[in-house]
């Protein structure tokens, strides 16, 4: 797509409209300023989740731990919250769990060469234990103006702050992707690792960054999580790994990394968002739904990666093979 | 060669590299004067990508110096080499398809503004870079929306992008245009003009005399000679390129062929097409021809790996049709590949685990392994093909070359098969391993096998083959008859040259 | 040192894991541990689901992919059998079983062999698509109630008091460890797993030996709903539970490599006697169930941790033997 604009619209926003004009001609109450403003507030949680998971893709890579540091930070917060601890202390607490998580998975996977897959699986597991724990397996609900504020709060007009945050958040992120030699990295090292190193790049580095990234970006969606649901509960995060990797991969970001990114990743998650008002409005019922959703995801990725493979053999024919003696 | 000693900028003397099990580099030299271009000419092998690898930093040299812009120097890495000036365009593309021309010229040095990646000032001085070298690309286009051709043009401004002051070019034409080709040339020439100092390799005779200030002939990981590039004939680079004797490594007898046993008719692939030949029982056909002719890509497509977009291939008079592997192992044909680490053993496995990894169907018809036919078989080729080995459940990775391709051998043998493609038999293989492996070619033959020999090794395929094919660039550029089989005819076709005749 | 003898060597060292954990919980509370009322629980009882469903996930990782898909596609054929069962339909129900478990097992293995997506993005797609059409045939409904013979598939002792259960583990380890171990087919799963191009250039039919190692999953998926159908009298969909990772860290513990090409069901029996045995000492610790997640969890870090050193030790063992030969050469 040659770009005349800085901030390409990815092809994926069309998909988003079209759906949205959809639902709004097939059900009732789809099109109105309030339903429309309460996709993008049921959106945010899942999009700061899916930036993370867009880093991990990038780089060709995974990270199934992002549900499990979700639940932890939700209940963290909340535990917290409750026990009187300053709100700002729980948060960093929060995310300093986050980045511990995200640092482990860091130095397993890009120094110790583990397999990605394995090490975050692992943790997810160790992560999805230490919030059952810790929480004795109950949601826990709390009270607390300032997190009532950042899940609830809106500005006159409707818009909810939560909105706000998500989308400065997703401004940092973009801009982290788009404006720093971190951000570069990634598409070099997810377009072709060799041709990274041979550029000087140092590889496990920047792969210890992603996953401490992702940690944190986890564990921040983890407090929001509870922001918005005032509460705390052990398995809030459990479908956030799931939903996180179709909205990057809808999104543009396909599972051999390298290309894409985060603006796409957003439209991604909007259209899961949008499917899912539009679905529920029809009256279609939950479980239904989310087979529907379900095929409709796994579908979009396996035909992602049918297109991929589709791509290469068309693409760069000319492989030279390094006759050493 | 009389060099203008103020004008010399690199100076590699008395260098030796030895890798395991072969010398590669045995006393070379090499002088560069700025502004010049200094051609490094040699079949494959000759130890030229070896030479600027150590030039480079990639390697590092056994002995003998390296005097660089004023100064002994001994790099530890690329990045060394880059900071004082070295550039090295590969023959492999190292490019980010997915990224655009600046992103690429730039990865993993992005320009900045203060903590941020200044993207305007990265477009501006990769079109600056594309000016000077008199393309017209624009810097946003994405890598794979690029041909070929202009991504390894892309290739020479990337490298370009550091201050250059001695730039190495790795068969930089071969995927060019010939429009493309003269851009190159243009951007050598005002190179030359910067004071920029370059080696070229290529085995493109024409090119050498048009680019060409210095040209220095290589051979068995040797320095031969440095002539003028502008006066030298073909011919006479030609013979000091392949002018050996050859040794007596090779005792072949003729036999009589008999009736063919392979056939390609009009095969056409990925990267080879109209492909005409045959082999007959009782004769060993090398197949010759430069890295990229097309080679392997041809035999592995032959062998039911590959897909065949075009063409028929036929075994023992019988025409093949929906080629694999397997069937073409039943029909009584085997394909030793080119990596024996990576393609023809499980490296992990035992000897005797290998060999009977190709005709398991044969050993074991009920579908149940035992010991017994696994262990026969491993001793049998252990004794037959002198593996060194106290036993044959020893795992291959722990082998020697030359004993890993016995096995690779013994394992195509315990197939049965009739008719062999052996694609580079003996590349990194001791002297000694090698005429085994040579007088085993005879015998088989001398049974009635047909073998097709791909090798890069001119000594080898002179002395083991009954008739050569020759390829270049993807097609069969020449047929020798046994009695025609000469050094300088086979190197004439290789370089797209034609039958007989002085190539000015 | 040969690999073989390294096999053997690492495999007892499993085993001694396995002593350990049971000798530390011999010490702590023997008396609730070392009765055999206990021992024939988790052996006969507990360790043959986790085993069978880890034999599955073993060949999928020695041929170097993995297999998320079991634990959902194991729910929907026991939902989709189990009036059939209900109904004294024996045949019918295995037969639906069968079918359910080996078809979703052909679609995992052709995504995976075919279309050449990684093993965990397509087993998970698989997984999802199970567990979403399972939700949405049982409604929330919940069948119970199933025939004596039937029960007494997992209760019933058919030869010396041994439970059925444990018989139908014991043979599915016996196939496998011959189909694997003693089959050129089984010798196919090694070679995929270290080298799939030098495999295929052997004239093995690859795609087609791991589609059937996932069908074979498949399979031993369906065996094992019908089984916890016998055994909870109930089919139950939220019985997913830690299956799935319960398999993945009996495959690591055991031994059996990530990476694939190396390992057997005989590593796999140790590794599931490790996890149940851990989950039985939570349990008679009054370990909060809420503990087994990250203990298990761990348990996979451990063995990736454990291996890599193992590795290291082998390395370093094999250079110095190599040493010494060198040097009694001269």
């Amino acid at each position: 797509m040659k770009r005349k604009f800085k901030l390409a619209i990815p092809g994926i926003a069309l998909f988003d409209i079209l759906l949205y004009i959809f639902f709004s001609f097939a059900t009732e109450n789809f099109f109105s300023s309030y339903n429309t403003i309460l996709i993008l507030r049921n959106s945010c949680t899942l999009v700061i989740a899916s930036l993370a998971m867009t880093m991990a893709i990038m780089v060709s890579q995974i990270d199934m731990s992002i549900g499990s540091v979700i639940s932890t930070a939700a209940v963290m917060v909340a535990l917290m919250v409750n026990k009187g601890i300053p709100v700002i202390v729980a948060i960093i607490a929060a995310v300093a769990m986050g980045a511990a998580v995200g640092a482990v998975n860091g130095i397993l996977i890009a120094k110790f060469k583990f397999d990605f897959w394995v090490v975050t699986f692992s943790t997810m597991s160790i992560m999805a234990g230490i919030a059952l724990v810790i929480s004795g397996g109950e949601t826990i609900g709390f009270q607390n103006e300032f997190l009532d504020w950042v899940g609830n709060g809106t500005l006159p007009g409707g818009i909810y702050w939560v909105i706000i945050i998500t989308a400065l958040i997703t401004a940092f992120m973009i801009w982290v992707e788009r404006k720093t030699n971190f951000g570069y990295n990634m598409f070099s090292i997810g377009g072709s690792e060799v041709v990274a190193k041979n550029s000087g790049i140092n590889v496990p580095l920047n792969r210890f960054k992603v996953y401490l990234f992702s940690g944190i970006l986890s564990a921040i969606t983890g407090v929001i999580v509870a922001s918005m649901t005032a509460a705390g509960g052990p398995t809030v995060g459990s479908e956030y790994g799931f939903n996180a990797m179709a909205a990057v991969v809808i999104g543009g970001t396909p599972f051999v990394g390298g290309k894409g990114g985060m603006l796409g990743t957003v439209f991604g998650t909007i259209l899961l968002k949008i499917l899912a008002s539009g679905l529920s409005m029809m009256g279609i019922e939950p479980t239904w739904q989310k087979a529907i959703t379900g095929v409709i995801i796994a579908s979009l990725i396996i035909i992602d990666v049918l297109n991929e493979k589709r791509k290469v053999k068309n693409g760069l024919r000319r492989v030279y093979h390094d006759v050493e003696k | 060669m009389k060099y203008n000693e103020d004008r010399v900028i690199l100076r590699m003397s008395g260098i030796t590299k030895r890798f395991p099990g072969t010398l590669a580099l045995d006393n070379v030299q090499l002088v560069c004067e700025k502004g010049s271009v200094h051609v490094l000419l040699g079949e494959n092998g000759a130890g030229k990508s070896t030479l600027v690898k150590i030039i480079s930093g990639l390697y590092s040299k056994d002995e003998g110096t390296e005097w660089y812009d004023g100064k002994e120097v001994n790099f530890a890495n690329v990045g060394e080499s880059m900071d004082a000036g070295i550039g090295m365009i590969h023959q492999e593309l190292s490019l980010l398809p997915e990224r655009s021309i600046a992103q690429n010229i730039f990865a993993g040095r992005e320009l900045k503004n203060g903590i941020m990646v200044d993207n305007k000032a990265m477009v501006k001085k990769s079109k600056e870079l594309l000016d000077r070298l008199g393309l017209d690309y624009n810097p946003n286009t994405l890598i794979k929306e690029l041909s070929i051709a202009q991504q390894q043009m892309v290739e020479v401004a990337k490298a370009l992008s550091h201050d250059v002051k001695l730039l190495i070019m790795d068969e930089p034409t071969s995927s060019l245009t010939s429009k493309e080709i003269a851009k190159l040339f243009e951007i050598i020439d005002r190179l030359k003009q910067q004071d920029v100092a370059i080696i070229y390799i290529s085995h493109r005779m024409e090119e050498i005399k048009q680019v060409g200030d210095y040209v220095t002939v290589m051979r068995d990981g040797q320095y031969i000679d440095t002539l003028d590039a502008k006066t030298a004939g073909m011919d006479e680079l030609i013979a000091l390129m392949v002018g050996r004797k050859i040794g007596n490594l090779y005792n072949r007898t003729y036999h009589e062929p008999g009736e063919i046993i392979f056939e390609t008719k009009d095969l056409t692939g990925l990267r080879f097409r109209n492909v005409n030949i045959h082999v007959r029982a009782g004769e060993v056909v090398g197949l010759s021809g430069l890295v990229g002719a097309g080679r392997t890509e041809l035999a592995k497509a032959a062998f039911g790996f590959d897909p065949v977009e075009k063409g028929t291939v036929s075994l023992f008079g019988k025409t093949m049709r929906h080629l694999s592997p397997s069937k073409c192992i039943k029909a009584g044909m085997g394909y030793l590949s080119e990596d024996r680490k990576t393609e023809g053993l499980l490296l992990p496995m035992s000897i005797e685990e290998n060999i009977v990894e190709a005709s398991l169907g044969k050993f074991f018809p009920n579908g149940f392994l035992s010991r017994g036919p696994e262990k026969e078989q491993g001793k049998k080729y252990v004794e037959e093909l002198n593996i060194a080995t106290p036993d044959s459940s020893k795992a291959v990775g722990e082998l020697s070359g030359g004993n890993q391709q016995k096995v690779v051998i013994g394992k195509w043998l315990a197939t049965g098969c009739k008719f062999l493609i052996m694609d580079e038999p003996t590349r990194g293989i001791d002297v000694g391993a090698k005429s085994e492996i040579y007088k085993l070619m005879d015998d088989l033959v001398a049974q009635g096998y047909g073998i097709l020999m791909i090798s890069s090794d001119m000594q080898e395929i002179i002395g083991v083959s009954d008739r050569v094919y020759v390829m270049f660039d993807g097609e069969v550029s020449g047929e020798l008859e046994r009695g025609e089989i000469e050094q300088q005819a086979i190197m004439r076709f290789a370089v797209g040259g034609k039958r007989g005749g002085n190539e000015a | 040192m040969s690999k073989s003898k390294k096999n053997v060597i690492d495999l007892l060292s499993r085993v001694l894991i396995l002593l350990i954990i049971m000798a530390v919980m011999a010490c702590l509370k023997p008396e609730a541990f070392l009765t055999a009322t206990n021992f024939s629980q988790v052996v006969f009882q507990q360790a043959p689901f986790t085993m069978l469903m880890a034999f599955g996930m073993s060949m999928a990782i020695i041929t170097g992919g993995i297999d998320i898909s079991m634990a959902s596609v194991m729910i929907l054929s026991s939902y989709l059998s189990a009036t059939s069962f209900q109904q004294g339909n024996y045949v019918l129900g295995v037969l639906i079983a069968v079918a359910v478990g080996m078809g979703f097992g052909l679609l995992s293995g052709l995504l995976v062999s075919k279309v050449n997506i990684a093993a965990f993005i397509a087993t998970y797609s698989v997984d999802f698509i199970a567990l979403g059409l399972a939700y949405v045939i049982c409604d929330g409904k919940y069948i119970y109630g199933f025939p004596d013979a039937f029960r007494g598939l997992t209760t019933g002792t058919l030869i010396g008091g041994i439970p059925n259960i444990a018989l139908v583990t014991f043979i599915v380890f016996a196939v496998l460890y011959v189909l694997t171990k003693k089959t050129r087919y089984g010798r196919g799963f090694y070679s995929i797993g270290f080298n799939p191009k030098a495999t295929k250039l052997s004239g093995i039919n690859a795609d087609w030996t791991i589609c059937s190692v996932y069908m074979m999953n498949g399979l031993l998926a369906a065996i094992t709903g019908i089984l916890f159908l016998s055994r909870l009298n109930a089919a139950d969909p939220s019985i997913k539970g830690t299956l799935t990772m319960d398999s993945i860290a009996a495959a690591l513990i055991g031994g059996i490599p990530f990476s694939g090409g190396e390992g057997s069901v005989l590593n796999t029996v140790v590794g599931a006697l490790i996890i149940v045995f851990i989950r039985n000492g939570m349990n008679i610790l009054n370990v909060p169930t809420t503990w087994s997640q990250t203990v298990v969890g761990l348990v996979i870090m451990f063995a990736l941790i454990y291996g890599a050193l193992m590795d290291k030790v082998y390395e370093a063992i094999s250079r110095k033997q190599n040493q010494k030969k060198a040097l009694a050469a001269e």
